[in-house]
């Protein structure tokens, strides 16, 4: 490991990228991609449809994919692919929307996708179990592993108050743009799982996390680095017995998809569709509060598209 | 070397490939071969074959039979063709500048045939330790999944480092989990007497100590066809000799001691004058030879089991079940001190893998062969110290400290030669209850710190470990009856050194209750607008 580290940096290129984002601090190094202002939504919340379809609709209203990707670049599609069950069960998120990003971006231009997860379950299964790993490579885009420490870089996080650092997947720290799609679920712990709580799985040590306010790791770790673009799954959603879930009895068909640039808002409306509040959802308030996105649902620019 | 197609070139070729697949099925972590494939690889392994045949039983189980017909036609082809320690052997004693050469040894019967009684009595007293200590089969998985694996996984993890100069993500990096030293101090003793027998006699080790090569020979004294040499033809050129790692060829009286002969077939080939030859052992007299004994001999072999036994027993027993566990971390400048799992804990009894049944039973069928050990792609399943008793040292254990059992994985029950580990369907799998949760207060996150935590309960598959409301808190709830200690709790409990969860081991195992809502439908929303 230290060897590769020494070397690597002895090349060079990837620590270079990694250096930028790390003086780049809170935001997006995804360059080129325009300003906000461009979209006049701050949220899109879609229903009623089928995930595909559903973020066809959501990402036109956004003003296309082509806003975040760009020829060239490489990007890091981040799934939930946390558990070893089928994707009847709401575990992971939904294959087909995966590779249908991964495809939609290479259509585009880009250079590479990549897939991986850190995941709970052993990781070959989860990748094989969930569907994720075939469509992902169906769709042309590359699964990438993230079963050991060694894919981890550490990064500081200067503005976290309980995490101040952290291992983060090297392909984090080199990809271009980052587009997070987790899966709306309920979970024993954090009350709900969805684009914040995605993010434990671009790191190494979670048990560090469990130790020092979990919550609070939680919203520190997204002062680091927000994606570019966060795609809620919320078609099959575990509403008790989660994130793992034990049976289809615990999923509710809720055939929704939220899409937004603005994590926090992302995760508070997704709450609302699970049927918590935001503000009950310590982590997501905790964010709101240190100023990185918007929870309050009343102040921001939403489409809402019935199919 | 390969000038013609002899049989002990048939025997070569066949005990090479043999001896590489075997190899790579201990060190691979791919899963690359198929269970059936295993099976059918392992399917003439002696000892598993009959303690399978004698525990479990079915078609799959009678390899040894075949084994034994084998020998009853032809001697101890099993010796030379498909036993993995013994090829292993012929390759250690090459590893020379020149052809080693062999003197005629007298055997050492009262030797190898107290040591076969000392290990029949010893397993029918109901232990296995002697036998898999010994057992030609399980120390070679031994070598190979203990040694020769964390050097494949070296080796992998080079290429992966390679191939990240290239952004390629074509290899995997792989963590090779640290198994206890003991074990491997006895596997690695094992490994250098051996080698240094090999090569320094030959095939002694299996003429000697081996209690399958000695039960063997009883048959082989016995087989219809033997290896004989023409008397009349016979020029007494000694080549037959030089080349017969068995040390079984006296030229004195120009006979074989077929029961210690390995059947590698190097004499057929030395032999210029064809003299020598299989040939139905009932047309002229066999000539036995004279069985005699050696004291230094004997003394050596006694010192070497004791040596055995002496190491077995050199670890304390204290700490048994602590499930104690310490780690360096980086420091984190947000880290806190933190009483959570201070407070010492024991589990009650080890942990052994769904589908033993009960302890007392995998025990006795278990012969660490550590092929599970590769194959767990968990790797939870870990060889013991002394978890399961010192005389049980080497025998895999679920190690939840390395890992937790897959909810959905059967793969350890689909591969385990002995019938230790027998194959549960999932659904069967996933009902049983190898061990119960404890939930322990006082060392938890949520008591102690005061923060959200539910690792524990977050991995848990059948919500065994709920969260339920505690002063403005989740804490876990724990509901042992559908429980089945798989250890997910556990292994995310984020306490050190002692975890604030951990799995009591069944030691019979039991069937566990169903969780109460359980349903193959999802429920269709009550959602018709958003709710922002």
């Amino acid at each position: 490991m230290k060897r590769r580290d020494f070397l690597k940096k002895g090349l060079g290129a990837g620590i270079m990228a990694g250096a930028l984002l790390k003086v780049g601090g809170v935001g997006s190094v995804a360059k080129g991609s325009p300003a906000a202002s461009d979209s006049t939504f701050d949220l899109v919340a879609v229903m009623g449809g089928e995930p595909v379809p559903m973020f066809d609709k959501a990402i036109a209203a956004m003003g296309g994919l082509g806003r975040f990707v760009k020829k060239g670049q490489s990007v890091l599609v981040k799934p939930n692919i946390g558990w070893d069950t089928a994707p009847e069960l709401g575990g992971d998120t939904n294959p087909q929307l995966v590779a249908h990003i991964v495809k939609q971006c290479l259509q585009l231009g880009v250079k590479e996708v990549y897939v991986f997860d850190n995941t709970c379950d052993n990781w070959s299964r989860c990748y094989a179990n969930s569907g994720i790993e075939d469509a992902v490579k169906g769709a042309g885009g590359k699964v990438v592993p993230a079963n050991t420490e060694n894919y981890f870089k550490p990064v500081s996080i200067p503005n976290g108050k309980r995490l101040k650092e952290a291992k983060v997947h090297e392909l984090v720290l080199s990809c271009d743009v980052f587009i997070n799609v987790p899966i709306l679920k309920h979970h024993s712990s954090t009350k709900v799982t969805i684009s914040m709580k995605n993010l434990m799985g671009i790191v190494w040590d979670r048990r560090y996390w469990h130790k020092n306010d979990l919550h609070q790791c939680i919203a520190d770790f997204v002062t680091w680095r927000k994606p570019d673009l966060n795609v809620v799954d919320a078609y099959r959603v575990i509403t008790r017995n989660g994130p793992r879930g034990v049976s289809q009895a615990d999923v509710v068909m809720k055939k929704s998809l939220l899409m937004s640039t603005d994590i926090v808002a992302a995760d508070a409306a997704a709450a609302k569709i699970f049927g918590v509040e935001p503000g009950e959802v310590p982590h997501i308030k905790i964010a709101h509060e240190m100023g990185v996105g918007n929870m309050n649902l009343d102040e921001l620019n939403i489409e809402r598209i019935r199919m | 070397m390969l000038k013609r197609l002899s049989l002990r070139n048939l025997r070569r070729i066949f005990a090479v490939a043999y001896l590489a697949l075997f190899t790579f099925v201990f060190i691979d972590f791919s899963e690359t071969f198929s269970s059936g494939f295993i099976n059918g690889l392992l399917y003439l392994q002696f000892i598993p074959s009959l303690l399978k045949f004698l525990k479990v039983g079915g078609l799959i189980a009678t390899g040894f039979i075949v084994v034994l017909l084998l020998t009853f036609l032809f001697g101890r082809a099993y010796c030379s063709f498909l036993c993995p320690l013994g090829i292993l052997q012929d390759i250690m004693a090459r590893i020379r500048a020149k052809r080693p050469r062999y003197k005629y040894l007298k055997s050492w019967n009262i030797v190898r045939y107290a040591i076969l009684a000392i290990v029949v009595i010893i397993t029918l007293m109901g232990s296995l330790f002697l036998l898999y200590m010994l057992d030609p089969y399980s120390i070679a998985g031994r070598i190979f999944s203990d040694f020769v694996r964390p050097a494949y996984y070296g080796v992998n993890n080079f290429f992966v480092m390679i191939l990240g100069f290239f952004n390629s993500y074509a290899l995997h990096h792989i963590d090779f989990k640290p198994i206890p030293w003991q074990g491997m101090a006895i596997t690695g003793a094992l490994l250098a007497v051996i080698g240094f027998m090999a090569w320094k006699w030959g095939r002694l080790y299996c003429n000697t100590i081996c209690p399958v090569g000695t039960f063997l020979s009883l048959i082989s004294r016995y087989s219809l066809f033997r290896l004989k040499i023409d008397e009349n033809s016979c020029i007494s050129c000694n080549r037959c000799v030089r080349d017969c790692k068995a040390g079984c060829i006296n030229l004195k009286d120009k006979s074989i001691d077929f029961s210690r002969c390995v059947a590698c077939y190097n004499c057929m080939d030395s032999c210029r004058e064809g003299s020598i030859s299989y040939q139905w052992a009932f047309g002229r007299k066999g000539s036995d030879v004279a069985e005699e004994t050696d004291p230094t001999r004997r003394s050596f072999v006694t010192t070497f089991t004791g040596m055995l036994i002496g190491l077995a027993a050199l670890g304390r027993a204290d700490k048994l079940f602590a499930q104690r566990r310490i780690r360096n971390r980086g420091a984190n400048q947000g880290a806190q001190v933190s009483a959570a799992g201070s407070k010492p804990n024991r589990r009650s009894a080890p942990i052994t893998p769904p589908g033993s049944y009960n302890h007392d039973d995998y025990r006795n069928t278990c012969t660490a062969c550590h092929l599970c050990v590769t194959a767990c792609p968990s790797h939870v399943l870990q060889p013991s110290f002394n978890e399961l008793g010192i005389f049980s040292i080497m025998q895999p254990h679920m190690d939840f400290r390395s890992g937790f059992c897959n909810y959905e994985c059967t793969r350890c029950g689909e591969i385990c030669p002995t019938g230790a580990i027998r194959l549960l369907d999932l659904e069967t799998k996933k009902r049983t209850q190898i061990g119960k949760v404890v939930f322990h207060r006082g060392n938890c996150i949520v008591r102690v710190d005061r923060t959200e935590c539910g690792a524990c309960s977050e991995h848990c598959p059948t919500k065994a470990v709920q969260m339920v409301p505690w002063q403005g808190l989740l804490i876990p709830e724990v509901n042992p009856e559908i429980c089945i200690g798989c250890g997910a709790c556990e292994h995310a409990c984020p306490t050190e050194p002692y975890k604030a969860i951990y799995v009591n081991g069944n030691p019979v195992h039991q069937v566990a209750k169903m969780h109460e809502s359980i349903g193959d439908r999802p429920e269709e929303s009550e959602l018709d607008d958003f709710p922002f």
